[in-house]
């Protein structure tokens, strides 16, 4: 465990000894197009808007810089479907991704990027009888290319801290949620008399992979 | 290379709108009851959703599009669908058991479905408030469905009538099966086994004459010699006397015969009088059996002690009547009869044909508390004694339903005013037990799955479908499993229709 420790702190150190920026945090709106047709049971226009946040740090590879961050992603949408249903998706995520960039400029960073996730997929289907939902765990995996734009924001004999625009498109591939068992809610609290059991709706799969596009501003110091 | 990424942008930002597959309303037809599964028909994602006891999650079966009419087949664990379009009309068999999907061409757009009680012959017909989407539609085709042999004969009719009102199978017999349909003007005659053989049309309406007459009720006798007819605007009882040819047109010879005056209802006499016709008059307020072949020394009846609205046979050789707060029965060989004061009008009447006892459900009121009354016919030397004797209810019964055997019956009955629930009552029509379980909304239907010995009540106010599936005569609240909105079911799942 030492000598873990030792070896992460080391690395750290050698970041910051050759002036690479070891830290940075992010925020930004990330869509996802999903063209399956199923997905219009949820949308009218195919894309899934989401906000991201994320964090990490950043390590120097000769003339490349690789970026590791954890990442949160929270995004929903919802429609009316067969005239009188208010279908709806939320997804809620966490990711790890590694971006590999290529400073061209001071200024300019294109970059591509790989990533790994667990995402939970919220159904939710109400008529005027009822409100069913159900929420499934599906793994994603993401990959993509964009550039960054970056401004530094302290003088040149100051620790550097840089602003910086991150736009780019990419995909994510997701097995499809399966919704199997869309159900009204439990009921809460004792009940006097129950009923036995409740049984829910079989619904089908929704394919959850798609193109992403996405649009970030963060800091890096 | 400039085009190809404005090709990508527009991919990634400005395209993606959304496709008409969930813009149509859920309507799905109304549910149908095998003896193993409920079955929901859903045009809008071309699917039949079976509820199976058991299972918490019901499944469902990919259908042709536009299906529009589903039955089931008597005796079978089959569901009959009517579906596609009106230029390539199908007719799908769904075997709820297996939930294997035969389907066939009907050869035209039929928007009815009638089978044999028996469950081997069904007869598909027009009908003519319906529009098909064709500019021009010969009403007077139908069509015989086959059930063993899974095979479509196209009939023509060819009658003076418009489209079919009534389609009535007669008697199993060894060599034929006649089926009459009834149209405005007159009934076509065929034999099922012989579908090749033209149809025997039969006009009501005398040669020069004006007046409309339109078929209201058909009863084939038990030997199928006879075929009665109750027409609108009629008091005389059409009777027509069928050959017995096989293999040609049967021939057919056409009486009227009076009895009274307000021909309500038609019921067959006793086996003993194969040649007689039991019929109920509202404006001379009797019951009349008439004989077919015109003898008058045959005809009897019974002067009722006011107006009479339906009937239904006892027993071989028994009629019950019931009007406003009165019933009457009547033993038609021997006459002797009896009457009964009721505490409502009857609204619906269960016949127990082992017990010879009559359930009958009536309310003087949509608010008012019902009664179940159970009439018990019982004999004395000169007289029939009609015992009632009355259950009450706590409100009028909103759905009922009878056991095979016609040993047990269950009725929903809302248990009071502001309550959502609604009890199901099994009654022992023997003993007149009763058992009662709390469901959690209002019931408007109820089917038996006697495979498995599940009672399913349909519930009201969800289009997506509501079910309670309760073990037959339960009083426990956890034995009842709910599942609802399940004409979902498969919604996301539309690889059939991509373009």
């Amino acid at each position: 465990m030492k000598r873990l420790i030792s070896v992460v702190l080391g690395l750290f150190a050698s970041a910051a000894f050759a002036q690479v920026q070891p830290f940075h945090a992010n925020l930004g709106l990330s869509t996802q197009v999903f063209s399956a047709r199923g997905y219009d049971l949820v949308d009218l226009d195919d894309h899934f808007h989401s906000f991201r946040f994320a964090a990490g740090t950043t390590f120097e590879l000769r003339a490349w810089r690789l970026d590791l961050e954890a990442g949160v992603t929270t995004g929903g949408n919802d429609a009316t479907s067969h005239v009188q249903l208010a279908t709806g998706l939320g997804l809620v995520g966490l990711d790890l991704s590694a971006t590999a960039r290529f400073p061209v400029t001071a200024w300019f960073h294109p970059y591509v990027r790989v990533g790994v996730g667990y995402d939970w997929a919220t159904l939710s289907v109400t008529n005027p009888a009822n409100r069913l939902s159900q929420t499934v765990g599906v793994v994603s995996g993401q990959a993509g290319a964009g550039v960054q734009f970056t401004v530094r924001v302290t003088r040149e004999n100051q620790r550097g801290v840089y602003l910086f625009l991150d736009l780019g498109i990419g995909g994510v591939l997701r097995p499809g949620a399966a919704f199997t068992s869309v159900a009204p809610p439990p009921p809460v609290g004792p009940q006097a008399d129950p009923i036995g059991q409740r049984g829910g709706v079989n619904l089908g799969t929704l394919p959850l992979s798609g193109i992403t596009w996405r649009g970030i501003a963060g800091i890096r110091f | 290379m400039r085009h190809a990424w404005l090709v990508i942008l527009l991919a990634v930002v400005g395209c993606g709108r959304r496709g008409s597959l969930y813009e149509g309303a859920i309507a799905p037809l109304p549910l149908v009851g095998t003896s193993n599964a409920l079955v929901q028909v859903v045009p809008a994602t071309r699917r039949a959703v079976l509820v199976t006891p058991g299972a918490v999650t019901p499944s469902a079966v990919v259908i042709g599009a536009g299906a529009r009419v589903a039955a089931r087949v008597p005796g079978a664990d089959l569901v009959a669908i009517l579906s596609g379009s009106a230029r390539a009309p199908r007719l799908e068999l769904l075997d709820t058991e297996t939930r294997e999907l035969t389907v066939l061409d009907p050869g035209s757009a039929f928007d009815r479905i009638t089978f044999s009680p028996e469950g081997r012959f069904a007869v598909l017909t027009a009908d003519f408030e319906r529009t098909s989407g064709l500019a021009a539609r010969n009403l007077n085709e139908a069509a015989l469905l086959d059930v063993p042999s899974r095979t479509v004969t196209r009939l023509q009719l060819d009658v003076e009538g418009l489209a079919p009102r009534l389609v009535t199978f007669g008697p199993v017999e060894t060599n034929r099966r006649l089926v009459a349909v009834a149209l405005e003007r007159g009934v076509a005659l065929f034999d099922a086994t012989r579908p090749e053989v033209p149809a025997r049309r039969i006009s009501l309406r005398p040669p020069g004459s004006t007046v409309e007459n339109s078929v209201s009720q058909v009863l084939f006798s038990r030997d199928a010699r006879w075929l009665y007819l109750r027409a609108t605007g009629l008091d005389d009882v059409v009777v027509i006397e069928l050959g017995s040819e096989t293999g040609a047109p049967v021939s057919a010879s056409i009486n009227f015969v009076a009895g009274g005056t307000g021909l309500v209802d038609l019921e067959l006499a006793p086996p003993s009088l194969p040649d007689s016709v039991v019929a109920l008059y509202a404006g001379t307020p009797e019951l009349v059996v008439l004989d077919a072949r015109g003898i008058e020394d045959n005809v009897r009846r019974l002067t009722l002690p006011q107006v009479m609205g339906a009937m239904e046979r006892l027993s071989d050789r028994r009629v019950l009547v019931w009007g406003a707060s009165v019933a009457a029965a009547w033993d038609v060989i021997d006459g002797r009869s009896g009457v009964a004061t009721l505490l409502g009008t009857p609204e619906r009447v269960t016949v127990s044909p082992g017990s010879e006892r009559v359930m009958l459900s009536q309310a003087s009121s949509a608010t008012a508390p019902g009664v179940l009354t159970a009439l018990t016919v019982s004999e004395e030397p000169n007289r029939l004694r009609l015992r009632t004797q009355p259950i009450q209810l706590a409100r009028k019964p909103t759905a009922s339903a009878v056991s095979s055997d016609g040993e047990t019956m269950f009725l929903a009955v809302p248990p009071g005013t502001g309550s959502t629930q609604t009890a199901l009552v099994t009654v022992d029509v023997r003993t007149l037990a009763l058992a009662e379980v709390l469901l959690d909304a209002p019931v408007v239907n109820l089917f038996q799955l006697p495979s498995s010995g599940v009672l399913a009540a349909e519930h009201s106010g969800n289009v997506l479908g509501d079910v309670s599936l309760v073990p037959a005569g339960a009083t426990e609240r956890l034995s009842v499993t709910r599942l609802s909105d399940f004409a979902l079911t498969g919604d996301l799942d539309r690889p059939e229709d991509r373009p």
